[in-house]
């Protein structure tokens, strides 16, 4: 009896969610479509302010993030005490997430119930959080946004699906190299501009007797972007604008061959490539195995501790130039809405985490590159020389390509694909002809 | 079969019960459906909490349901199993899961029964810090241990790698995970340290209940070890050998964990393995049609694989 | 062989027995070695600072030991209580299990009904099938009943799980222990359950006690689960502390070796209780009246 009733109970909600998961359309958020009248706040001329009185907002806001580093616990910790002191009768109950679970927990969450309100959200996993219906539209809160001014239209790119904005960038990661400042002096060399410098500084530093290698490549997870990036760079998109596959075979294999090559051919990079991820390249480079080391602003203060800040041994450069096009990916943390329960208080928080005070905080305890152009004109990241890359960079670089399913398409096509080149098992162009299929099936279907 | 003679000690005397609730558990378990009675709890239990979960998951893999591209479940009969058929990724992940449940099921074992027969034998003298040793990688839980070994074999900074080259075993420092030969051997090699020690707990405990008199017997007959071993040792392990066995094929068949820290999968396809598949398909590709199908292949196949080794073994023969 | 008095057959024998004796030692020393080495560094490695860990030069013993990275563990925020949370699922987990895997492996050991074999295999059905796709039915069910994010709800989840181990391992127990006596102390008066109570589980602490063992260990270190049916707000689980501590671009060896070390403790206190248990199996099977 017991059984049955439960059987009956679970599967009448199981498919009652399953319903609610599938109609994302029909989840008409409360606050957004009325909250253009609503919420037009006072003139941007007085102070940045949500737009009901902040000592009169009330709501608890649940917040999902991925944080783990002690800094970005101590970035999160000063800007909900600053929150608290803004909003005191809104509460901020932020909850930690594994970040390799993080997808997985939004997911059930989606379809059985119990979105956080609000959430952190990365550019590559936004595409995939939209289309299963687990965000909110937010693009008519934008719209009236005092803070626009200091938020130029394409740093919302990554967090546009088709015409509609789903967050708010809070801060930026800006795809960079380190390169190992002494040794490129002691060689005579300068510090690369083209891939073609690129590949001559890697080939010239790598000294097995010293166990020193020129480059530092990322074969593991996470390396199937920087491969991506090369590709682009010869002048192969990944889909053009109407979201249609749009690899080009010749110019992909050339970038899959050249790129391959520092390892295969010239052997400019550890052999442990094939199984290196972040932790094993930031190993290699702290520990004065490789020359240079291609990653974003997000692990200078990581760099900094192990190296030594003002040492000389390293220093930051934009991605070197490739043959058709200078590619550099810039992505964004996001702050968005799941749950419309506490419309208002939810948009206070992502409003707060905009403002220029919140992001010097945050700045200061976590190195990360604000989002906020009045943030990047302050001396404080102006006169810091490891930052003159990322501002090079932010002039020319962009979002990377992130479509429904690329995240997926990565991991299991790209990156797997890509190592079988590295272990010499399949030719650059058998490679890209894989990729190029499982492209087709990642956007079509 | 010879009986083996225990006495039962004082202490087992039946008493005449006493009170009325001993009375009726008493009671009831004289009645004739007192071995139904013992297994309802146990029965509901599982019950309630397997058959809606796997019916559906089964139910799922005859289904398109893919959050982004079909977020409303669709009826698409054998669609999902003659799609994995003809991906040959699929069929590197069989032959892959082949090689890891074989090999990691024998060497767990063997491991295990040398570790417990050593334990076992009289007039060792084995301190609880020997024992409590044997028994550390399993208690370690999988991030950390997964993580642990990563640095332990580590191309750059692995002591491991250090000790073998002061050794002289070793030219150079190895990148176990990162060589197609050698990833799946290293991975092996870390799910051994981690989980003989279940067969070494589970086997000891057997072999504490064989009857010293059988040895005694049979020695006095001229039997050698060996003998011993054959023919009594191993038959009456035979029901807790079976368990552990299935047990652990189970478990190396449906467990991506220690796999998703060391290599996801990785380098290239050397290390893709069933339950990755499944894991990629459900929470990369939000694809849960497909990562039932896969799901549903699993369980066919440790059904066959369990049915087959039960009736062999003759556990459950009268 | 002219200085002893003892006939070869028997020195013979003696030295066959030594030299399975040398043996056992070295397997025990061999298996030892291998087992604890990660474990010794797990520790090394917690005692180290962050800054001495990851070096161009392999430092084994720590140069400058520290207890900093326990001390910064516990003092993090909500570490504390989810080690309770843990050590209360694992406790509640243990109970029920035992309570109902003894029961049901005990009918399924002694009684021959239709369906037996077939019954054996539903019960590890659900093992059979990858846990991360019974999520979701999981999730959805623990919610409907109110018991999502609560110790008993998540122990109820394991147990599921850990049930088929229960039964298959107790089963095997039971099994090796003669039918015989039972019906020696049913003849003497005692009632079925009687005979049980006062027979079988004593004979069968060894198994009973590895089960329990068994079990504590899988609930502890569990983690799918933990992080999917539990809130930072709720009853997080130690081991949803420890995945929290790899981010996508951190590793804090130091703290996550700590984590590593703390987590064996309980379980070696209960395995240390419960070990007593395991040997007086022998010594009751070696009494002759």
């Amino acid at each position: 009896m017991d059984r049955r009733h439960f059987l009956k109970a679970s599967l009448g909600s199981g498919s009652a969610l399953l319903v609610a998961a599938c109609a994302p359309q029909a989840v008409a958020p409360p606050g957004v479509s009325s909250s253009g009248a609503a919420t037009s706040g006072p003139a941007p001329a007085s102070a940045p302010a949500a737009t009901i009185a902040p000592a009169a907002l009330t709501g608890t806001v649940s917040y999902w993030h991925t944080f783990t580093s002690q800094s970005e616990m101590d970035g999160l910790d000063k800007v909900t005490k600053a929150f608290n002191a803004k909003y005191p009768k809104v509460t901020v109950n932020s909850e930690n997430v594994p970040n390799s679970d993080f997808m997985a927990k939004f997911t059930l969450a989606v379809q059985g119930g119990g979105k956080p309100e609000t959430t952190m959200i990365s550019s590559v996993r936004l595409p995939d959080m939209v289309t299963m219906g687990g965000l909110i539209d937010l693009t008519s809160r934008v719209a009236t946004w005092d803070q626009r001014q200091y938020l130029p239209p394409e740093r919302f790119k990554d967090a546009t699906v088709n015409g509609k904005i789903y967050g708010v960038p809070s801060f930026a990661f800006v795809n960079w190299m380190y390169y190992r400042a002494d040794w490129f002096k002691e060689a005579g060399l300068a510090p690369p501009k083209t891939f073609d410098d690129f590949q001559n500084a890697a080939i010239k530093l790598t000294d097995p007797s010293k166990n020193r290698f020129g480059f530092g490549m990322r074969g593991a997870g996470g390396g199937e972007g920087l491969l991506i990036e090369v590709i682009r760079s010869f002048g192969s998109p990944i889909v053009d604008d109407k979201g249609e596959p749009a690899m080009d075979r010749q110019k992909a294999t050339d970038a899959v061959r050249w790129y391959s090559e520092l390892y295969t051919k010239y052997h400019a990079v550890p052999p442990s490539v094939t199984n290196d991820s972040f932790q094993q390249i930031m190993t290699g480079f702290s520990t004065g195995q490789t020359a240079m080391l291609w990653h974003h602003t997000g692990s200078l203060i990581d760099v900094g501790t192990a190296l030594g800040a003002d040492s000389g041994k390293f220093g930051t450069l934009p991605r070197p130039a490739g043959p058709a096009a200078h590619i550099a990916d810039v992505s964004y943390s996001y702050n968005g809405m799941s749950d419309p329960k506490n419309a208002d208080a939810d948009w206070a928080w992502l409003d707060f985490w905009a403002q220029p005070d919140t992001q010097i905080a945050f700045l200061e305890s976590t190195g990360y590159f604000p989002s906020s152009t009045k943030v990047a004109d302050d001396a404080r990241v102006q006169k810091n020389p490891y930052y003159a890359a990322a501002i090079e960079t932010l002039k020319f670089g962009g979002p990377a390509p992130a479509f429904a399913g690329s995240s997926n398409w990565g991991l299991t096509v790209v990156l797997p694909n890509f190592q079988r080149v590295l272990l010499g098992e399949i030719k650059p162009e058998e490679a890209v002809d894989v990729m190029m299929k499982g492209l087709d099936k990642a956007v079509k279907g | 079969m010879s009986q083996a003679e225990r006495t039962v000690p004082a202490s087992f005397e039946p008493r005449p019960v006493a009170s009325p609730a001993a009375w009726r558990l008493g009671d009831l378990s004289e009645s004739r459906r007192w071995a139904y009675y013992l297994l309802l709890p146990s029965l509901l239990l599982v019950a309630a909490v397997a058959i809606y979960p796997v019916t559906s998951g089964v139910w799922l893999s005859f289904q398109r349901y893919n959050l982004l591209r079909a977020p409303v479940p669709s009826f698409v009969g054998l669609m999902q199993y003659a799609d994995l058929a003809a991906d040959a990724v699929f069929w590197t992940t069989v032959r892959n899961t082949a090689v890891w449940v074989t090999v990691g099921a024998f060497s767990q074992f063997l491991l295990g029964l040398i570790t417990a027969l050593a334990l076992h034998r009289k007039g060792l003298r084995v301190g609880l810090l020997l024992r409590v040793g044997l028994l550390l990688p399993w208690l370690m839980p999988t991030v950390v241990a997964g993580h642990m070994w990563s640095l332990l074999l580590d191309s750059r900074i692995g002591v491991l790698n250090d000790l073998l080259v002061r050794l002289g075993l070793l030219h150079g420092y190895v990148a176990w995970f990162a060589q197609s030969e050698t990833a799946m051997g290293a991975v092996l090699l870390v799910d051994l340290w981690k989980n003989f020690p279940f067969f070494t707990l589970l086997l000891l405990a057997g072999l504490q209940g064989v009857p010293e008199e059988l040895y005694e017997a049979a020695e006095v007959d001229g039997a050698g070890a060996w003998y011993s071993f054959l023919r009594i040792t191993l038959p009456m392990l035979t029901p807790v050998i079976v368990a552990a066995v299935i047990l652990r094929v189970i478990g190396l068949v449906n467990s991506p964990d220690l796999m998703i820290i060391l290599t996801h999968g990785g380098p290239g396809l050397a290390t893709y393995v069933l339950s990755l598949l499944a894991f990629n398909d459900a929470y990369t590709g939000f694809d849960f049609g497909a990562a039932a199908a896969v799901a549903t292949v699993m369980l066919v196949l440790l059904m066959a694989f369990t049915s087959a080794y039960v009736r062999v073994s003759g556990v459950t023969r009268d | 062989m002219c200085a002893s008095r003892v006939s070869p057959v028997i020195r013979s024998r003696r030295q066959t027995q030594r030299l399975y004796d040398g043996l056992a030692y070295a397997v025990l020393i061999g298996t030892f070695g291998f087992a604890v080495f990660p474990i010794l560094w797990t520790l090394l490695t917690s005692l180290k600072p962050n800054a001495d860990i990851v070096t161009a030069e392999i430092q084994y013993l720590p140069l400058r030991p520290t207890l900093q990275n326990y001390v910064t563990l516990w003092g993090q925020a909500g570490f504390p209580v989810m080690f309770v949370n843990s050590t209360i699922v694992t406790a509640l987990t243990v109970l029920v299990c035992l309570a109902v895997g003894i029961t049901g492996a005990y009918s399924l050991s002694r009684y021959r009904f239709r369906g037996r074999g077939q019954l054996l295999l539903f019960y590890l059905v659900i093992r059979m099938f990858p846990a991360v796709l019974l999520l979701l039915p999981i999730f959805i069910a623990l919610r409907v009943l109110g018991l999502y994010d609560t110790h008993l709800g998540l122990a109820l989840a394991y147990t599921a799980f850990l049930l088929p181990v229960c039964i298959w391992v107790l089963k095997g127990f039971f099994d090796s222990i003669p039918p015989e006596l039972e019906d020696a102390a049913r003849i003497d008066g005692c009632t079925r359950a009687g005979a049980i109570v006062r027979v079988v589980l004593p004979l069968a602490r060894p198994g009973v006690a590895a089960t329990a063992v068994l079990v504590a260990i899988s609930a502890w270190n569990e983690f799918l689960f933990a992080l999917m049916l539990t809130t930072s707000q709720g009853i997080r689980t130690w081991p949803v502390g420890l995945q929290l501590m790899v981010g996508e671009y951190q590793l804090p060896w130091g703290l996550l070796t700590a984590g590593g070390i703390i987590s064996i403790a309980p379980i070696l206190v209960f395995f240390a209780l419960v070990q007593r248990a395991l040997v007086r199996g022998l010594t009751l099977g070696a009494v002759k009246g």
